[in-house]
């Protein structure tokens, strides 16, 4: 069964008027300053909870500072609520580990080791071995798996579902001792740098607080060996995927409106 | 702190160990890997030849040549993901690299990690690479729970972040990269393909750009920020200016990249290092006289200018005049 979440930004607004049966995703993977505050968290908890509606909170990768500034916001949510929280930090899946044991946590897409570059389906250098190798990650390793799973409880993964992709997180006929995947669409994330252009190239280390201007728009960047276009917003880069494979097999979808 | 220096064939070793390079590390691709991945896709982020030694023998000769200078030389298989299928046969090979005497391997992936762990190599050490992304001191103790000895923290660290996060490592060493090489992405979130025979990568090609949101066109800022990265060179890459306060922190190592460079680029990268480390034992300088110091190294080394974009350490970053 696919459990689909759709993104609702940074804070989660609009988990009210969300379809029945349909979960929220809030936060970001890329951004300390794109995470939501710990009373706005503890909302939306509730009024995710008053509908019966699964919540993910995607979290990014954190300075000492910063992991200690977050914790409040992990403390907003209750024990057992069904809340799954996507680290893309190992030092976060070691503090929540520690300090939340019950904690439902996994792995987000910036650990997942997929590569997402679009010149990978253009490349005439690479093998077609070579490619797939492209579209593995942690979430293909048996041995990584099961450390993750008895260590810290990881219980999912979060991927992109690429052309290169083997066998595709949306496929059928994968393994049957699979992980639960969530796979976002139609966004993938290309790369990440640590100085944001909409504060004038520094490191979001160096803002205490962000009013998040790359809210208000984006650059589409386009250069005809990359095979595809680029999208920048704030310190990511993605690429984006035509909704051309319903991802079936997979345990999660995480549809986003827009860019996250 | 240790100069770990690039070393591509055992014919270098002498220059650099008299340059100051205390460790070595180097490229090597089993033919097995390569016989299944073709020639882009490198088990250790390198797919150009000239960044990997040519065989196994040739590997041992340098191993040879480092360690009649007592200087240590380690290894990397810093690829991520690695296939399940090739991690029993990466295994094999590490133990090889043991018994001629390569010292550490370098791995960014934690199945990797976790196998020679457990395959408890005598006097190996397993460093786990940057692309790890360790921003703070819970990664460290998470690799260092996966059996990592050694870590080599995220780039873009500030020299205050990276002393603050000493104490709480123990006995795991903490190694920084500080020279050339710098990367506008955060190294192990990026998934650019570096497919370029001519080194030319998506994160320093210009890009026609077009502005979707609130007004007409990108506002200035965000495209000059942008613009910055486009036409880097990597090889002007520098942290010279932090080199007295990383050690004075307590960091066991400092990485200068550039596997696949000429010798002489090489050689002249660790003098530079050499030569701020001696400053820095000799004057005990605070930040300012650092910054100075470094500067004038910088201009010395590669006659022009540092410049913002090519600084590793934000705190010393200097204007666009340098």
């Amino acid at each position: 069964m696919t459990h689909e979440y759709r993104y609702l930004g940074p804070d989660g607004e609009g988990i009210a008027g969300l379809p029945a049966g349909i979960g929220a995703a809030l936060g970001s993977e890329y951004c300390v300053h794109l995470l939501p505050a710990a009373d706005r968290m503890a909302e939306a908890v509730r009024e995710a909870t008053d509908r019966g509606a699964p919540l993910l909170l995607l979290t990014a990768y954190f300075r000492d500072a910063e992991l200690k500034a977050s914790l409040p916001l992990f403390r907003s949510i209750p024990p057992g609520a069904p809340v799954d929280v996507a680290v893309n930090d190992w030092g976060t899946l070691q503090t929540l580990r520690a300090l939340f044991p019950r904690m439902r946590l996994s792995i987000g897409r910036l650990l997942s080791g997929q590569k997402r570059c679009p010149r990978i389906g253009a490349s005439a250098r690479l093998t077609e071995e070579g490619r797939m190798w492209h579209g593995e990650g942690i979430f293909s390793s048996p041995r990584a798996r099961t450390y993750l799973a008895e260590a810290y409880g990881v219980a999912g993964y979060h991927v992109d579902d690429l052309p290169w992709s083997r066998p595709a997180p949306s496929d059928l006929a994968r393994e049957a001792d699979a992980p639960f995947l969530f796979v976002h669409v139609p966004h993938a994330i290309v790369t990440v740098s640590d100085a944001c252009p909409w504060i004038g190239g520094a490191s979001s280390a160096s803002v205490a607080s962000c009013p998040r201007p790359c809210r208000n728009g984006h650059v589409v960047l386009r250069e005809p060996s990359m095979g595809a276009g680029l999208v920048q917003r704030g310190k990511a880069r993605f690429t984006c995927r035509s909704g051309d494979r319903a991802p079936v097999g997979s345990g999660g979808v995480v549809v986003y409106r827009d860019l996250p | 702190m240790l100069i770990l220096s690039p070393v591509d064939r055992a014919s270098e070793v002498p220059e650099l160990v008299d340059a100051g390079a205390e460790e070595l590390y180097a490229g090597y691709v089993p033919p097995f890997w390569s016989d299944a991945f073709g020639p882009v896709v490198s088990c250790n982020r390198r797919s150009f030849d000239e960044a990997n030694v040519g065989s196994f023998d040739d590997l041992e000769a340098l191993v040879h040549a480092a360690a009649v200078r007592d200087v240590p030389v380690h290894v990397a298989l810093n690829a991520s993901p690695i296939p399940e299928g090739m991690i029993p046969r990466l295994v094999t090979t590490t133990a090889e690299f043991a018994r001629i005497g390569v010292r550490g391997v370098i791995v960014s992936d934690l199945s990797l990690l976790l196998a020679l762990r457990d395959a408890k190599l005598r006097r190996l050490a397993l460093h786990a690479s940057t692309l790890f992304s360790a921003f703070n001191g819970m990664t460290v103790a998470f690799l260092r729970r996966a059996g990592a000895e050694r870590v080599v923290l995220a780039r873009e660290l500030t020299t205050q972040e990276i002393a603050a996060m000493m104490p709480p490592a123990g006995e795991t060493r903490l190694e920084t990269i500080g020279f050339r090489g710098r990367c506008p992405n955060i190294e192990g979130f990026c998934t650019h393909l570096h497919d370029d025979p001519r080194r030319t990568w998506p994160c320093e090609l210009r890009y026609e750009k077009e502005w979707v949101g609130h007004g007409e066109a990108i506002p200035p800022e965000i495209l000059s920020a942008i613009e910055r990265n486009e036409g880097a060179d990597r090889f002007f890459s520098c942290g010279l200016c932090a080199v007295p306060l990383l050690e004075r922190a307590g960091v066991h190592a400092l990485k200068i990249v550039g596997r696949g460079s000429e010798t002489a680029r090489k050689v002249d990268a660790v003098r530079a290092v050499a030569a701020m480390r001696a400053y820095g034992r000799e004057a005990i300088p605070g930040p300012e006289e650092c910054a100075a110091r470094g500067k004038g190294l910088y201009r010395e080394t590669f006659g022009r200018p540092c410049r913002p974009g090519n600084c590793y350490f934000p705190e010393f970053r200097p204007g666009e005049d340098g």
